[in-house]
């Protein structure tokens, strides 16, 4: 997976593309690492080339919740596609984030 | 095949009239000859009767006038010195003979000395007296015909010809003889006078014909008398009969005029040609039409040629728009066949394979022949046309549909039914359009998982039908389309009506539930048991055919069987329990579902649900290896999904999820959930020293939409 960081004057744009499963979590845990030491910022997380999230993905997104929450950020998820907002219905994340088109 | 004859009539129509006027010349000329030599007969017959008859009447008659005349010369010589008294003798004749006009003596001239040289004496009727006279005072008789033709005769009376006396204005001939003495002295000439009316009379009574004429003569020659036409008038032809009236030195003789002939042949000729001419106009109309006939016939049997012909040409036309190249392979077997009722039907069918997709069409145009047969040919050239762009069975059967039901005054309909398969899947897309529902037969036993299924029942199903209506009516109807999973052994047979509205010789149909009956026998059989023949749609014709037997076929026959051979071979993989194996693992199942045909975002949803199984094992099971068994549960349509690993037991399914806890979720708990979400069922098991998750997932109708 990849994941390009844009800053966007007051927001940053965080590009999740390809597959959040959990070989990624393991293998690039130190960019995924990155992404969590924004979470004081006002960030979206474009997940519109996101293909594929499990288990191990709605941690990482679990993860940057809690940290954002205590570092007063905030976040956006935005452009899921079907498959992914299947997941995140199917495991109540729909409730829990704010999402946006 | 019947190569066109054609007859040639060798009678010329020109001549039959000139045929039919020399067969009535002939028969004409036959008929008159024979009329003409009878009539002849005929003619001469009555001539010669009535002739007899005359002679008859005469010579009674004449008889008595020659006694009178005798009589007279016998009182005569009887008396011959008293010459005087001889008026007294012809007083005598007088009364005795009321014919008689005069009777007198001429005297040979200077006879008797003391009278006259030429003494005559006569006796006559006058009125109602009778008077004497003196004819050789008046004239010299002794030229007069009775006379000298007496004096001629020797042996008998002689006749002279009748005249009208002046004196009387009444016919009268002379009977004179000679009076001879013994001596040979010749002494004069008796004469006697007798009114001839009724001799005239006799004649007249005696004409065979009212032309007739007919004559008395003497021995001179002379005529006596004539009735009807005269001697002038007699010709060449006319018919003469004689007669000799012997003992009076008279002879009769009837003369017929040619005429008479014609007359009477006339009238025979007449008819007989008459009925000659009908008989041969008759006839020659009789020819004629039946002439007629028979060119009408040759026409007929010519066109009737010509159309044969032309019928077969489009027979082999027709059968050569149906595609035989079947698909079959290990995957795959379609067949079909088509009999048409007449040389050609509006039956159809029609396939096309595109790799793993293969699309097919089964119809019926309504009604039979070369109508229903233009429309069978543009319903499948539409089904190719559009078939090159389709997606879905409904897309094509909207667009066949909106073409059919341009221009179709005639409402000619087609039943038909369109469906799409996916091949390795056997998932089936398909669309009604008032056809009837095709049969689906399955194998009889199926090994599944270690499970036998026995249910017979299940050995033959309709195919649910959405009532869609039949094309060309409502070019704007919107289809309704459905699924279906054809599972692995599991044939589908199509047909038309002609197939379950087929007659026997008792007019009994055919009937869905015989041939459900018919392809259970010849398709249905077990997998395992190679001894039972799938006969295929082969089979299926032949029991059709045996059933109608010597019945008439009442409409075209169609079948088309469409089996899925194989299934996806089942997939097993073992490898270690690491971290890195997850994307291996994830590989085999995402080209397994594939082939199977699950739709993307189901497959997609399956992969998630494995990797919480198999991220489950790698974190909690402390196992050495996974071990992964993909099968394919074609009986239930499911897909199960083994994961076996040798760690310590752990039931996942033993953890209860709550999707409203997710925020104390423990680890391993939203997986689950998730797992459970995704899939049908998910069995645990521990067998031997293993742990044995299996998730099934069924794979639904109509969830492929490629």
């Amino acid at each position: 997976m990849k994941i390009n960081i844009l800053p966007d004057g007051e927001q940053t744009r965080v590009c999740l593309i390809g597959e959040l499963d959990t070989t990624a979590t393991t293998e690039q845990s130190d960019e995924l690492g990155q992404v969590l030491a924004l979470a004081d910022k006002s960030l979206e997380i474009d997940c519109s080339e996101m293909e594929y999230i499990s288990s191990a993905g709605l941690r990482f997104f679990m993860q940057l919740k809690r940290a954002s929450e205590a570092k007063g950020g905030s976040i956006r998820i935005t452009h899921l596609n079907e498959d992914v907002t299947d997941i995140f219905r199917m495991s109540g994340f729909m409730n829990i984030f704010q999402i946006e088109k | 095949m019947s190569v066109v004859r054609t007859k040639e009539k060798h009678v010329n129509r020109k001549s039959l009239p000139i045929v039919g006027a020399l067969v009535i010349a002939l028969l004409m000329a036959v008929q008159f000859v024979v009329s003409y030599t009878r009539e002849t007969e005929r003619i001469k017959e009555h001539m010669e009767r009535e002739m007899r008859e005359g002679q008859q009447a005469c010579t009674a008659h004449l008889y008595d006038i020659i006694d009178a005349t005798y009589e007279m010369a016998s009182f005569t010589l009887a008396m011959l010195n008293e010459p005087d008294s001889i008026y007294a003798l012809a007083d005598k004749v007088l009364e005795s003979f009321p014919d008689v006009a005069s009777c007198y003596i001429g005297f040979e001239p200077g006879y008797y000395a003391n009278r006259s040289r030429l003494y005559g004496p006569c006796a006559y009727r006058e009125g109602t007296s009778i008077l004497h006279m003196q004819m050789g005072d008046e004239m010299d008789y002794t030229r007069r015909e009775w006379y000298t033709g007496a004096m001629d005769n020797d042996t008998s009376s002689f006749w002279t010809p009748a005249y009208t006396d002046p004196n009387w204005h009444r016919p009268v001939f002379t009977n004179s003889l000679k009076i001879v003495l013994p001596s040979g002295e010749t002494v004069g000439v008796v004469g006697v006078d007798f009114f001839a009316e009724w001799l005239q009379k006799a004649l007249e009574d005696s004409q065979p014909y009212d032309e007739a004429a007919c004559r008395l003569y003497n021995s001179h020659g002379a005529l006596l008398m004539n009735i009807g036409q005269t001697k002038e008038e007699d010709e060449r032809g006319d018919f003469i009969t004689k007669a000799r009236l012997s003992p009076f030195e008279m002879s009769m003789v009837m003369v017929v005029p040619k005429e008479i002939m014609w007359q009477r042949i006339g009238w025979i000729s007449l008819l007989t040609f008459c009925v000659l001419l009908f008989s041969i106009t008759l006839l020659g109309w009789l020819v004629w039409r039946y002439m007629r006939e028979e060119k009408a016939l040759a026409r007929v049997e010519l066109d009737r040629e010509v159309m044969r012909k032309e019928m077969l040409i489009a027979h082999t036309i027709q059968m050569n728009i149906l595609r035989h190249d079947f698909p079959k392979d290990e995957t795959i077997d379609l067949q079909a066949a088509l009999l048409p009722m007449r040389e050609v039907g509006g039956d159809l069918y029609d396939y096309h394979r595109d790799g793993d997709t293969l699309w097919f069409i089964i119809g019926d145009v309504s009604g039979k022949g070369v109508s229903a047969a233009m429309i069978m040919s543009a319903t499948v050239n539409l089904f190719r046309a559009v078939g090159r762009h389709a997606h879905t069975p409904k897309h094509v059967m909207e667009e066949i549909n909106e073409v059919l039901s341009e221009n179709n005054p005639s409402l000619t309909f087609v039943t038909a039914l369109i469906g799409r398969l996916h091949i390795p899947s056997g998932q089936l897309l398909y669309c009604n359009a008032g056809h009837c529902a095709p049969i689906v037969v399955r194998s009889v036993k199926r090994e599944v998982g270690g499970e036998r299924s026995e249910d017979a029942s299940l050995q033959v199903r309709r195919l649910e039908l959405e009532p869609n209506i039949p094309l060309g009516y409502d070019g704007s109807y919107g289809f309704v389309e459905q699924g279906y999973l054809l599972g692995q052994g599991e044939t589908l047979v199509l047909y038309t009506d002609g197939v379950t509205e087929a007659r026997n010789a008792e007019r009994k149909m055919l009937g869905m539930k015989r041939l459900e009956d018919i392809a259970q026998q010849v398709i249905g059989k077990s997998v395992e048991d190679a001894a039972l023949q799938d006969r295929g749609v082969e089979g299926l014709l032949a029991e059709v055919k045996a059933y109608i037997g010597s019945a008439e076929p009442t409409d075209d026959i169609t079948i088309m069987t469409i089996r899925k051979q194989s299934a996806v071979e089942p997939a097993e993989l073992r490898v270690p329990n690491h971290e890195d194996q997850w994307p291996v693992l994830r590989q085999v199942i995402h080209e397994y579902g594939t082939c199977l045909g699950i739709d993307k975002r189901t497959l997609k949803k399956l992969e998630v649900a494995a990797e919480e199984a198999v991220v489950n094992i790698l974190h909690h099971s402390g196992a050495t290896e996974i071990t992964l068994a993909l099968t394919y549960d074609a009986e239930a349509k499911a897909l199960h999904i083994s994961l076996t690993d040798d760690g310590v037991p752990f039931d996942p399914t033993a953890h209860v999820a709550n999707a409203d806890a997710v925020a104390e979720r423990q680890v391993g708990g939203l997986g689950i959930s998730l797992i459970r979400q995704i899939v049908d069922q998910m069995r645990y098991r521990r067998v031997d020293d293993t742990n044995q998750l299996t998730l099934i997932k069924l794979i639904v109708d109509s969830s492929y939409l490629g």
